[in-house]
């Protein structure tokens, strides 16, 4: 028999626009922010967000929640209005239930510390 | 397969609007409504004229209809008075409804159950803006959405269709449209209704006012 896995994902390709160029720590506290200001901490322990990998130049990252939680996860993406003082927007580009078929879909490679492993 | 369509777009100039419909066309929408129509034609997007009507009395909302219906493929009225609520929601030349989007205007003047009276089995419609519920303070959007959500419960008991709008002035308060579906979320409306709300209610507004001018000689 196949393994279960015991909680299914969903990882979401987004960009950032924005004027400035905010650092991944600045964007992970701003989408968590987010998630606590319109769900509170229940709905983040719920969401489970985790922040996979950001790049800095293209402003696309990668962000994972949990499979039934995907509607609120965007929500709270959509709601961001600024990221450190500067006026942003995050738009969702794809989503995907595996990290690799995301990658592939989107045609972006490993981040090098993953691929070297 | 559906269309979606912003049928709220507030742009500040015309380069802006092209600006916005070519956004909107990029982030998946069909159709968009402008209330200042773009510089050129988009190619791959299909604008609409909106006009918003600001009016505090009755008197000064008819006026404005009879100047604007003609000049605009869609007609809103922002209700700044129980009196132009009402006037607006008898009026077979409005499309849409909407409440200012301040809580202290809003706290007297929200969509009560004479004028959905009036409104229901017309196709006017009530119109949720989602600038509304980009994050301001939380003490704000907290107003903000039990004010929305009493107006929708009453929408709701009524049958009047609800359309979800970007109601942005800046490309940056654009969003896709499954963001403004998740965004309906905190409004507890559900998902299949939301995705409603943003292509075949706002689509049904602007086939019937094509079909109306069509229709005239």
């Amino acid at each position: 028999m196949m393994p279960v896995r015991g909680i299914r994902r969903r990882y979401l390709l987004f960009n950032v626009t924005t004027g400035s160029t905010p650092e991944e720590k600045a964007i992970w506290e701003t989408v968590r922010d987010s998630i606590l200001t319109l769900y509170g901490v229940k709905g983040l322990s719920l969401i489970d967000p985790n922040l996979i990998e950001y790049n800095e130049e293209t402003k696309n990252g990668i962000i994972r929640c949990t499979h039934d939680t995907e509607r609120f996860l965007r929500a709270s993406l959509a709601s961001i209005v600024g990221i450190t003082d500067a006026p942003a927007a995050f738009r969702v580009q794809r989503t995907s239930g595996t990290i690799k078929a995301l990658r592939k879909k989107a045609g972006i490679e490993k981040p090098k510390k993953e691929a070297d492993k | 397969m559906r269309h979606y369509v912003d049928l709220h777009l507030k742009p500040s100039t015309p380069e802006q609007a092209k600006e916005m419909a070519l956004l909107a066309s990029q982030l998946g929408y069909r159709h968009v409504a402008t209330t200042k129509p773009p510089a050129d034609p988009c190619e791959r997007i299909t604008t609409a004229t909106r006009i918003d009507i600001d009016a505090k009395r009755g008197r000064e909302l008819l006026e404005a209809l009879k100047r604007s219906r003609r000049r605009y493929d869609v007609v809103a009225v922002r209700c700044l008075s129980k009196e132009v609520a009402r006037q607006a929601a008898k009026d077979d030349r409005v499309d849409i409804l909407l409440f200012p989007d301040d809580p202290a205007q809003r706290k007297h003047n929200w969509l009560d159950h004479h004028e959905a009276g009036l409104i229901e089995g017309t196709g006017r419609v009530y119109e949720v803006n989602a600038s509304d519920l980009l994050a301001t303070s939380p003490t704000r959007l907290s107003k903000v959405i039990t004010l929305i959500k009493r107006d929708l419960t009453v929408a709701m008991r009524h049958d009047i269709p609800v359309v979800l709008s970007s109601g942005a002035s800046t490309p940056l308060a654009m969003r896709e449209p499954k963001a403004l579906t998740a965004l309906a979320s905190l409004l507890d409306v559900d998902e299949d209704y939301a995705a409603d709300m943003i292509s075949t209610i706002p689509e049904a507004i602007i086939e019937r006012n094509h079909a109306k001018v069509e229709e005239e000689p």
